[in-house]
């Protein structure tokens, strides 16, 4: 089988060349206007899966460099300015520093140990590599300088092992007998229930002794930043954050820190200085990955284009066959409207009624205009374009919710889509309305004929990630798999069949929503929220007379919303299951700025719902609380869902259990 | 569901059983060209026919060469080993020192020899290569059946080549109805047995497969000669496609039925091998594995005989007699 450049999705399973290669800077101003590792003010970037932090933080790191800088090191780091020291918080295993009969503050004490003996360890690693490599001709007083100032930042004497009279080797190997040490003792704390450790260095003497160690004493190194590169912070807990952001406080030139942590794994923002807490913009920055690339979102395009021709060339794919990605995708053949046409031809036999004239007809015999029957259906009909015989109709559905006279309304309006077929400018509303509903429209006709929804094409992908990246490469990997499976030949000259991309999309949206499942009973309460909006979205975009396109969005002021439900919509957005669209809308009646919502569109498709951003329907408190509140049982959902849809479906009658205006 | 969305559904889940499972075998090309065979001239309805071919197809049990190495240290560990350590132990009295029965079973071990089930063309033999490098054994364990004695059985000075010889085990793929067991029985085993009773020398003979139906494996203990018969994995009757307690029809999706399934299966391969449409002495399975696909498996899945227009999904490598 060939190979799908798109395997891999998550960085962390990248080694350091992979990493390099796929790199892609972000367009206007690049990646280190976002998060300057030289930059003196610690930085916490945070976001959804996927959107790029791990990448980001070890493109930084020094392993990277060290690849980049292949021909002259220490020429390159200094060009750099930083040298950035790369630590998963994964890695430290928190849990392991938790109960096993000892308290919190003997717990508390061991962590941020352990924490400044490795970054001590991987510092000092780092500056040996560096040392070695770059083959510097630095006087051996200096590296003894050097390392006597890092033994004497140790509270105690610190004896260094031998390692044939390299002091530096010594140095390296003595901080990982440390941790050794340290994790025997952790580690059988479970069995003997007592911890022999003894704690050799007040905390942040190491983390910042060593880089000022370094500087004084190491002159190639003098001038340097010291970054360290915290990432996945979210897997530390409360007390462990509290330690890190005790030194993003105390910080002492020359380190600074970059953090990279989910939206949700900020704890807290304490610190163990007197319970002081930090304070963004004063003890450090906070950059959300995704708002960043939506307000820019035509650099995120060309990221993302960016990114996977990055991805095609390490696979040996692109051959230059295509000048813009949307080359290798199949499109469909003809416009909207010729597309329903054809669909139509082929699905209802000649002489069958077309399903959705027969469900108008069902609906006006059974709510008493059987008497104007003939002439409704007469003035609906367009056989030769099935798209605009729709937009009539949807048109009559108009006028029979506000209480028109039918005939009138739909004599008139059967001239104006007369007018629109034959093309003629000037068509006033029903043009607009008919430009912004046809989409809408020609899905509940292909829903009607009972034929798949369509997504395709390389820019409907790039709408489809919500701002992660990941979610593209995800969407991708399974169109390429699609692809692959019908034997055709994807990113070498052949067209990725529209078949692939339909199936390959419907499978990264299940996988999208089957992901959340991983976050336990939030996860669950989440996935059942989520399910609930998007079939109720589903509902109303496919209902007689939907109110928004494209509809995928909801506005609100949070007010009337229960503790639950509020929650539950914020761990919604926390986990990118919905995405809060930055600048929200002001309420059509009391100006009121809203809270802007939008199902992560990677759930679209799952749902037969548009990836495009429109207006937001309108939804009540009452009504998001029954979405939202875990408690809300299922009939109080479908109680709520019909009187939604009361207001869209045919007869149009209000449900006679819907409160009153000022109930 | 709509006969279209079981379609799709069934597509969808050979995709992932092609991509995860079957090593990439079966992909689309392959499926339409397979589905090509069933024109509706049986059940009257091309559409309904595939459908339920599709069904089948997606209820195979393929074993790639992955799971084929596992079953192969299974072999070893589950039939070989652990019976002989339990011996040893008794033996011993019920001894735990571990030194002990590790030395007495490389003992054992010295004394036995591993030979593949027919010709060295055929899978028993090809797969001594994968259960000699899973389990770590010395290549001198392993030996082709002429090298078992010092000269021809029909020889009377004929004697088994190792003196210290205490156990043949021979090795299989499959056994579906035991027939190979009894065959050998007449010709090979007979030859050494009859070596074993004139030299006085008890040799035990044991026959191990992957998998075995329940009715092959009993038949190889009572009808042949064997002294032990043994398989990884036995298939009961669930495992026949076709019979009242099916697995392949426990819940089917919709509009799938097995009546309708297995006319298909039974007109169709009617047509391939009118002896045994539904496989050999009827065994009605749907098992594949990487290097071939048994003959007991349902004809339309592997029949590749010249002479006819019929495009298997699992070519069968047939045997030359």
């Amino acid at each position: 089988m060939s190979k799908n450049p798109f395997e891999v999705t998550k960085a962390v399973d990248f080694t350091d060349e992979q990493i390099a290669a796929t790199w892609v800077d972000l367009p206007g101003g690049g990646f280190a206007n976002l998060a300057d590792p030289r930059s003196p003010m610690p930085r916490f970037l945070v976001g959804g899966k996927g959107g790029g932090r791990t990448h980001l933080l070890r493109y930084f790191s020094y392993p990277l460099q060290r690849l980049r800088h292949k021909s002259n090191l220490i020429e390159g780091i200094r060009r750099d300015g930083y040298v950035g020291i790369y630590f998963r918080c994964g890695g430290l295993n928190s849990s392991r520093f938790a109960e096993k009969r000892q308290d919190e503050s003997t717990w508390a004490a061991i962590f941020s140990y352990y924490t400044e003996v490795w970054l001590g360890r991987l510092t000092v690693d780092l500056i040996a590599d560096l040392l070695t490599v770059a083959s510097l001709e630095l006087g051996s007083a200096d590296i003894s300088s050097f390392v006597k100032a890092v033994v004497g930042l140790f509270d105690r004497d610190m004896p260094l092992l031998s390692n044939n009279g390299n002091p530096l080797l010594a140095l390296a190997d003595t901080f990982h007998s440390i941790q050794k040490q340290l994790d025997i003792a952790i580690n059988n704390v479970a069995l003997t229930h007592h911890l022999n450790v003894d704690i050799g260095a007040s905390p942040g003497r190491l983390v910042f002794g060593i880089p000022a160690a370094a500087s004084l004493h190491l002159r190639e190194l003098s001038g340097l930043v010291f970054a360290y590169l915290l990432d996945e912070f979210e897997n530390l807990t409360l007390d462990q954050q509290r330690y890190i952001n005790t030194l993003i406080r105390e910080k002492q030139l020359p380190t600074t820190f970059l953090v990279g942590s989910r939206l949700y794994g900020l704890r807290t923002q304490e610190t163990l200085s007197a319970g002081e807490e930090n304070r963004q913009g004063s003890e450090y920055d906070l950059v959300i990955l995704e708002d960043t690339y939506r307000s820019g979102a035509h650099h995120y395009g060309k990221f993302c284009s960016e990114i996977v021709r990055r991805r095609l060339r390490e696979a040996g794919s692109d051959g230059g066959h295509s000048a813009s990605l949307a080359e290798y995708f199949e499109r469909p053949l003809g416009s909207l409207e010729e597309r329903a046409c054809e669909n139509t031809r082929q699905k209802v036999p000649s002489g069958v009624p077309r399903p959705w004239l027969e469900r108008l007809e069902q609906q006006l015999r059974t709510s008493g205009f059987a008497g104007d029957l003939p002439v409704l259906l007469a003035r609906v009909q367009f056989s030769a374009s099935p798209l605009h015989e729709k937009f009539a109709i949807f048109l009559l559905y108009r006028a029979w919710a506000d209480g028109a006279d039918l005939v009138e309304a739909s004599t008139k309006n059967r001239a104006s889509v007369e007018r629109l077929l034959a093309g003629a400018k000037n068509v006033g509303k029903l043009e607009t309305a008919y430009k912004h509903y046809r989409h809408d429209l020609y899905a509940q006709l292909l829903a009607e004929l009972k034929l798949p929804q369509e997504y395709y094409g390389f820019n409907e992908f790039v709408r489809m990630s919500g701002y992660l990246p990941r979610n593209l490469l995800v969407v991708l990997k399974q169109i390429t798999r699609w692809s692959l499976f019908l034997a055709e030949n994807p990113f070498r000259g052949e067209k990725i069949s529209l078949k692939a991309q339909r199936e390959g999309v419907r499978e990264a949206s299940t996988w999208f929503l089957s992901d959340a499942k991983s976050l336990g009973r939030v996860g669950e309460g989440a996935q059942l929220a989520i399910r609930r909006l998007a079939s109720l979205f589903r509902e109303m975009r496919f209902s007689d007379k939907p109110v928004e396109v494209a509809c995928s969005a909801f506005a609100t002021d949070r007010q009337g919303l229960s503790p639950s439900a509020t929650r539950l919509l914020d761990e919604a957005v926390s986990h990118s299951l919905i995405l809060e669209v930055p600048i929200g809308r002001r309420d059509k009646n009391n100006r009121i700025l809203l809270h802007k919502y939008q199902l992560n569109p990677m759930l679209g498709p799952l749902f037969d719902l548009s990836l495009a951003l429109r207006g937001p329907a309108n939804l009540s408190a009452a009504d998001l609380n029954v979405i939202f509140d875990p408690g809300a049982s299922d009939s109080s959902f479908s109680s709520m869902r019909r009187k939604v849809l009361a207001r869209m479906d045919a007869p149009f009658r209000i449900d006679s259990t819907q409160e009153g205006l000022f109930e | 569901m709509t006969a279209e969305e079981t379609y799709d559904q069934l597509i969808r889940r050979l995709k992932t059983l092609s991509e995860r499972l079957w090593e990439g075998r079966c992909q689309a090309p392959d499926i339409n060209a397979w589905l090509s065979n069933f024109d509706g001239r049986h059940c009257g309805d091309i559409s309904s026919e595939r459908l339920h071919a599709l069904h089948l197809l997606a209820s195979v049990s393929y074993f790639g060469l992955r799971e084929i190495r596992v079953l192969l240290k299974s072999m070893f560990r589950d039939l070989y080993r652990y019976p002989i350590v339990q011996q040893l132990r008794r033996e011993l009295g019920g001894t735990t020192d571990t030194d002990k029965i590790a030395s007495c079973f490389t003992e054992e071990l010295q004394a036995t020899r591993f030979v593949g089930m027919g010709n060295p063309a055929e899978s028993g033999t090809h797969l001594l290569y994968y259960f000699r490098q899973e389990n770590s054994l010395p290549r001198s364990l392993f030996v082709h059946q002429h090298e078992l004695l010092t000269s021809a059985a029909t020889d009377p000075d004929a004697d088994f080549s190792s003196s210290s010889l205490k156990r043949i085990v021979f090795i299989d793929d499959f056994c579906g109805s035991g027939e190979q067991a009894v065959r050998y029985s007449r010709t090979i085993l007979r030859d050494l047995k009859a070596v074993s009773t004139r030299r006085s020398h008890p040799v035990q003979f044991c026959y191990l497969v992957l998998f075995g139906t329940s009715s092959g494996l009993a038949s190889a203990l009572h009808d042949s000669a064997f002294d032990v018969v043994d398989a990884v994995s036995e298939l009961d009757t669930t495992y026949q496609t076709f019979a009242d307690d099916s697995r392949v029809f426990r819940r089917p999706p919709d509009g799938i039925d097995i009546t309708t399934s297995e006319n298909l299966a039974t007109e169709y391969g009617s047509e391939l091998w009118p002896e045994w449409p539904l496989g050999y002495e009827n065994g009605q399975l749907l098992i594949a594995f990487h290097h071939n696909i048994p003959d007991n498996s349902l004809p339309i899945l592997w029949f590749d005989e010249g002479g006819t227009t019929w495009a298997p999904i699992f070519p069968r490598h047939p045997k030359i007699d």
